[in-house]
């Protein structure tokens, strides 16, 4: 995926190109770029040759997995409508879902980064993902617990839970 | 900028987070979670838990599954007192389970002066009727109501529909008891809470009355008190008789979750849009015991208009599914009631 940009390739018709914050180029299908409300709005003003976006807050290993969630959710939905069309039997809803609590399945940085994009970009599903992700890592666990995992430090002055 | 220069391995500040994230995050955590454990983290954690924004839906149901250790509040009882304090006259949705009394009550009806939208009590045998009548009294723009395995009188279920005239939504289950229903000994009342919500709850959407005594006469009442009900769950109710007269009535009923006693004419046939999908991958899902209509209701709206195939549903005892041709599920029912 890392290609460093190479002017002297058109870009073909119906793809984007992204660029990380650490300077790499991901070249990808408009449609998975446009699970992206901010790309998507706007989009249509932009000139078709100069459909190329600078994610200053994105670094390109959090950016790999962004393009990686929106094309396996483009094509998902692809294959959930085209199901439903022919009235074949799918289970396309289930299996994303599965697909997509394994896809959050990531250490807490990851998970950061993810959110961080998520929110940037504006895709909402995913940030939902990701929040609700947060949120369960938090239950259950005690205060001292949760700074641990989110390498939080205590400067509560009141703490209840100090006894632990 | 800040963010270019992170390496993927160093640890990321999580206090840096947008606030708004935060705030979503506290969200799903939920009130009793943010102010037993979550907002004793930090002081940035501690200040966002006072957002009285957090504090609009207190759901407060379930708490024994949470393993509890609640440091600084007695019981749950300071924790939903604490929550009150927080939510600055903005509460719209109220949900408690067991622990719920006439002092919190009283308290959410000193806090909410006419925000409340929606109340659920689950099995809250604390609660006196007079509470229930004095929260809703003040909160005349209740949209839904619960009060599920609850110990009220059938005239606080027509003050319920007296003092919440924009109820679209009520759910009233009665308690699990050994055989409950199927014997009717005192006849005057048994369709009491029936026709308390046919006479005051006009604009029902939705109506769950599962394990009620009522009889086709209450029945009757409902389908002719409310006639913008879409949803109708009877389950267990095992004092009524679906037949002929009543489909009439009930045809127009989108979904209908009858009790499991089915009747002779269950061939309802196009009765509802519930009857019509052959939706395989929803086959999978109806088999949950769980499985509650809702979400159903939702997602069928399109399909449920293909005719066909005949799906029911049979809650109560016998918790099943079937798919299959009209006359194949209504053989198997006919099996089933031998």
């Amino acid at each position: 995926m890392k290609d460093s940009f190479n002017p002297s390739i058109e870009p073909p018709k119906k793809t984007v190109t992204l660029v990380s914050s650490d300077g790499y180029d991901f070249e990808v299908e408009e449609e998975v770029a446009l699970e992206s409300q901010v790309i998507k709005d706007g989009f249509e003003d932009k000139a078709v040759d100069d459909r190329e976006y600078l994610l200053f807050n994105v670094h390109s290993d959090t950016l790999e997995l962004i393009i990686k969630y929106c094309e396996k959710h483009v094509s998902s939905r692809k294959s959930i409508s085209a199901a439903a069309a022919s009235s074949s039997s799918s289970n396309g809803e289930e299996a994303l879902k599965e697909w997509d609590e394994h896809f959050i399945s990531v250490d807490t940085n990851t998970l950061y980064d993810i959110l961080m994009a998520a929110d940037y970009l504006n895709i909402k599903s995913l940030l939902d993902l990701a929040i609700q992700k947060v949120a369960d890592t938090i239950h259950g666990r005690s205060p001292e617990q949760i700074r641990k995992k989110f390498n939080i430090e205590n400067d509560s002055i009141i703490d209840p839970w100090a006894s632990e | 900028m800040e963010s270019v220069k992170v390496k993927p391995e160093e640890t990321r500040n999580w206090l840096a987070l947008p606030q708004q994230i935060t705030t979503l995050i506290f969200q799903k955590l939920g009130v009793m979670e943010i102010i037993a454990r979550a907002q004793w983290v930090c002081s940035p954690w501690r200040k966002l838990a006072k957002e009285p924004t957090l504090y609009r839906c207190m759901d407060m149901r379930n708490p024994w599954q949470e393993i509890w250790d609640i440091n600084a509040y007695d019981d749950y009882a300071d924790l939903a007192r604490e929550a009150f304090k927080r939510c600055n006259g903005d509460l719209e949705e109220f949900s408690m389970e067991n622990f719920a009394t006439d002092e919190l009550m009283y308290l959410a009806r000193y806090v909410t002066c006419t925000s409340l939208r929606c109340l659920r009590l689950v099995c809250c045998y604390q609660v006196s009727d007079e509470a229930l009548m004095k929260l809703l009294e003040n909160n005349p723009f209740l949209e839904e109501v619960e009060l599920v395995d609850c110990d009220f009188k059938a005239e606080t279920i027509e003050d319920v529909g007296r003092s919440c005239p924009l109820l679209k939504s009520f759910r009233l289950n009665g308690e699990e008891k050994e055989g409950s229903g199927s014997d009717i000994d005192d006849n005057d009342d048994v369709d009491e809470e029936a026709l308390a919500i046919a006479n005051y709850m006009p604009k029902l959407r939705r109506l769950h009355l599962s394990r009620n005594k009522l009889t086709n006469t209450g029945l009757e009442a409902i389908l002719n008190g409310c006639p913008y009900l879409k949803y109708l769950n009877l389950q267990e109710c095992f004092n009524i008789e679906l037949n002929a007269e009543l489909r009439k009535k009930y045809e127009r009923i989108e979904k209908l979750v009858v009790p499991d006693d089915l009747a002779d004419d269950y061939e309802f046939d196009g009765a509802g849009k519930y009857l019509g999908s052959n939706d395989e991958d929803d086959a999978s899902e109806v088999s949950n015991e769980d499985y509650v209509l809702e979400s159903y209701e939702e997602k069928n709206k399109e399909k449920a208009k293909e005719e066909g195939k005949l799906k029911l549903c049979i809650d109560g005892a016998i918790k099943m599914h079937i798919e299959g041709n009209v006359s194949d599920a209504t053989e198997l029912v006919r099996k089933l009631a031998l």
